[in-house]
């Protein structure tokens, strides 16, 4: 458009203008449409990843109860071992924080509902024993949870996990205050739920979160439509002048209905002013004006675009975090179908070598060499197989890390010791400069360790050839707690950034990389709400930015005294 | 010494069949059940079974199902537990309800020879104790 050469508007001025009057029509027609079809996207992409976020914080809460059910049966076992020493079972329960900080207390109740010792912020004896006898049909079940008012105010979940021993029955009983499981389910990241709930069967609230208080008329009932057909309900409501997406989804094995809040209203009048400006320059009379409103409407659609990047990263987040899900719930299955043919195939290769252990006039021959190094080769490959699955189980597998204080440099500079044989060897230098004040965080040392290990031996598996420099470095902000880790390698093509993080992606050759380290840290660092950004320049460099939150104040369980 | 009698229980027909072979040639008295009922019929008729190898995960009555009833049935044999998909779970469990071993798919020779020589060895001690106490018992009456 600017390069118009100036002597047209002398000599074909009027042509011209013509021209231009007639190309507004298409124009404008294009503005409406574009105008238009943003708003169908935006609200359309809107919806589903409002559907994907609710499901996600769902998923997010059931896999926390699980995992805490996991927890109870694994302490249960080990206080089952000496269930009559009451200084033992308190240590053992006394040595249990429940991840994220959601478990309050502990106690431990006999057969007759007298509590036998208990630790944290557990309700009165009598409450406790109140609510065995509540609880007494269900008592031949090995676990169940139920809801019940703490010192008759505060909404807990009560999981309770059945321990027999020397034909002693006791009860080990775990607190979740309701409000403690709100702040922990949201995905990071993502926008956030105007309003969410935790809900009993009848649409009671039990806790809440969020800036938008909602009149109960308006979603009590999907609560309970929810909780009767045990499935998801979603509801487009106006009320009032608000406008929201409602999400009802039953939870913790219909003990309880989730509710989230979306502001769609928000969203979309976000859009208008854009839409408006570009119609109304586009139906400006003059010719400068109407260039003008080309500039905007392709400014507008370079907004669009800017917005669609923003909404896709939002959208893969989302997926993202929904593949690992699935890949977990995968993994055994596929450990389960490969094994077992390769199995077979390992036993067949045995059982040939077997027999050609009988064939001794072959022996020392050439073939007969040949054969038994290719019997050997498949054996080995298919340990090769079993290698992937378990490692591939082992990803799924999150629940049996045991979570502790960790201090992150003292980790960092364990790796960096760990891997100085590995850096001489590649001719790479580790620098350290990491900050002090850098607090320890509550999580899995090991979980912790193979993040550090991972990164920075792909780090060194980058310089390998070369040698180089690694710099590790650590910060503690307002934001949270950094690692850095920088390498002088060769970088990672652009097309390949997005992709390093996905389950079974590598680039190293054939049976040196399963694929699965970076995706497993991934899931790792996701796990405890931070995030990993790598920035690549290619032939300078990687970094690989560890972001994770500061510990929130610690709510431990403390063993009672006495 | 008679053979060491194993049974071998997997739905995988092949896996069976070659089994049976390889472990035959390494000196051990081999019959074969390709589902847990099978398997609970087949010692049924043969109660002299030493060693049970037993898959985790069949079709219709699964390995932990057959390992409760076979721990019921016969307190003295001894199960080593074979999966091709080993959770902490499932194998606590086995462990649990009185399993020998737990051995990962595809397993090696050896390693499986080993564990069922064992296995046989325990299995033995078990019977040779008991038949003590047996004699001691039948001593004690007779003294009387
Ligand atoms: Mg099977």
């Amino acid at each position: 458009m600017k390069n118009i050469p100036s002597s047209l508007f002398g000599t074909t001025g009027k042509f011209f203008s013509l021209i231009l009057g007639l190309s507004l029509v298409p124009v404008l027609i294009t503005c409406v449409f574009l105008y238009y079809y943003d708003y169908l996207e935006t609200k359309n992409r809107y919806d589903t990843l409002a559907k994907q976020n609710a499901y996600f914080q769902a998923q997010n809460l059931n896999d926390l109860l699980s995992k805490i059910r996991t927890d109870l049966q694994l302490v249960a076992d080990v206080a089952e071992t000496r269930i009559h020493d009451l200084e033992f079972i308190k240590q053992v329960i006394g040595g249990y924080a429940g991840p994220q900080v959601t478990v309050s207390g502990m106690a431990v109740v006999t057969a007759r509902g007298e509590v036998f010792t208990r630790t944290g912020q557990t309700p009165t004896a009598e409450s406790i024993a109140r609510d065995m006898e509540l609880r007494e049909g269900t008592r031949r079940k090995e676990s169940y949870a139920f809801l019940s008012r703490v010192n008759g105010n505060q909404w807990n979940m009560v999981m309770v996990q059945r321990m027999v021993a020397d034909s002693d029955t006791k009860f080990l009983k775990a607190f979740i205050p309701i409000e403690n499981i709100l702040p922990v389910i949201s995905l990071p990241g993502a926008f956030l739920a105007r309003w969410s709930a935790l809900m009993d069967h009848e649409g009671q609230v039990l806790s809440l979160s969020g800036t938008w208080s909602i009149d109960e008329k308006l979603y009590q009932d999907y609560a309970v439509q929810s909780f009767e057909r045990e499935r998801m309900v979603q509801a487009g409501i106006r009320d009032n002048g608000q406008s929201f997406q409602l999400f009802m989804i039953p939870v913790a094995q219909k003990l309880m209905v989730l509710g989230l809040a979306f502001d769609f209203h928000d969203f979309t009048t976000n859009r208008q002013p854009l839409g408006k400006a570009v119609i109304l320059s586009v139906v400006g009379w003059t010719v400068i004006l109407m260039l003008v409103s080309f500039y905007i409407a392709r400014k507008g659609s370079g907004y669009l675009s800017r917005r669609e990047v923003r909404l896709q990263a939002m959208n893969e987040q989302v997926v993202e975090a929904g593949k690992m899900a699935s890949i977990g719930e995968l993994a055994s299955g596929i450990a389960h179908e490969i094994n077992n043919p390769v199995a077979i195939m390992v036993e067949e290769a045995g059982w040939m070598q077997d027999l050609l252990e009988d064939e001794t006039e072959l022996a020392g021959t050439k073939n007969f060499e040949e054969l038994s190094r290719s019997l050997r080769q498949i054996r080995q490959q298919g340990r090769r197989c079993k290698d992937i699955t378990y490692k591939l189980l082992s990803f799924a597998r999150k629940s049996d890390s045991r979570v502790q204080d960790v201090d992150l440099n003292a980790l960092a500079l364990e790796i960096s010791a760990i891997s100085e044989k590995r850096a001489k060897y590649a001719g790479v230098k580790i620098n350290m400069d990491l900050d002090p004040t850098v607090p320890s965080i509550q999580t899995s040392a090991t979980e912790m360790q193979q993040v550090f290990l991972n990164i920075v031996n792909n780090a060194l598996d980058a310089m390998e050839k070369k040698g180089g420099e690694l710099n590790i470095s650590s910060k503690k902000d307002h934001e949270g707690i950094h690692f850095w880790f920088s390498d002088t390698g060769d970088g990672i093509p652009k097309a390949n950034l997005n992709k390093i993080f996905d389950p079974f992606f590598t680039t190293k050759p054939v049976g040196k990389g399963t694929g699965l380290g970076l995706s497993i840290c991934y899931a790792i660092i996701q796990n405890l709400g931070g995030k990993i950004i790598v920035t690549s320049q290619p032939g300078q460099g990687t970094t690989f930015h560890i972001q994770l939150p500061c510990p929130q104040k610690h709510v431990g369980i403390k063993t009672e005294s006495g | 010494m008679s053979l060491a009698k194993v049974l071998l229980v997997d739905d995988e027909v092949p896996f069976v069949e070659t089994m049976v072979k390889r472990l035959s040639r390494r000196d051990f008295d081999l019959l074969t059940a390709y589902s847990g009922q099978e398997a609970l019929e087949v010692m049924e008729k043969e109660p002299r079974v030493d060693v049970v190898i037993l898959d985790v995960k069949m079709p219709g009555m699964d390995g932990i199902e057959t390992l409760k009833e076979i721990k019921y049935r016969y307190p003295l044999v001894e199960v080593i537990m074979l999966t091709a998909h080993a959770t902490v779970e499932t194998a606590i469990d086995g462990m649990k309800l009185g399993a020998f071993d737990y051995l990962m798919k595809p397993a090696e020779m050896d390693q499986l020879v080993d564990k069922v020589k064992r296995a046989e060895n325990i299995k033995r001690h078990k019977e040779d104790r008991i038949a003590e106490a047996q004699a001691m018992d039948i001593y004690h009456r007779r003294g009387d």
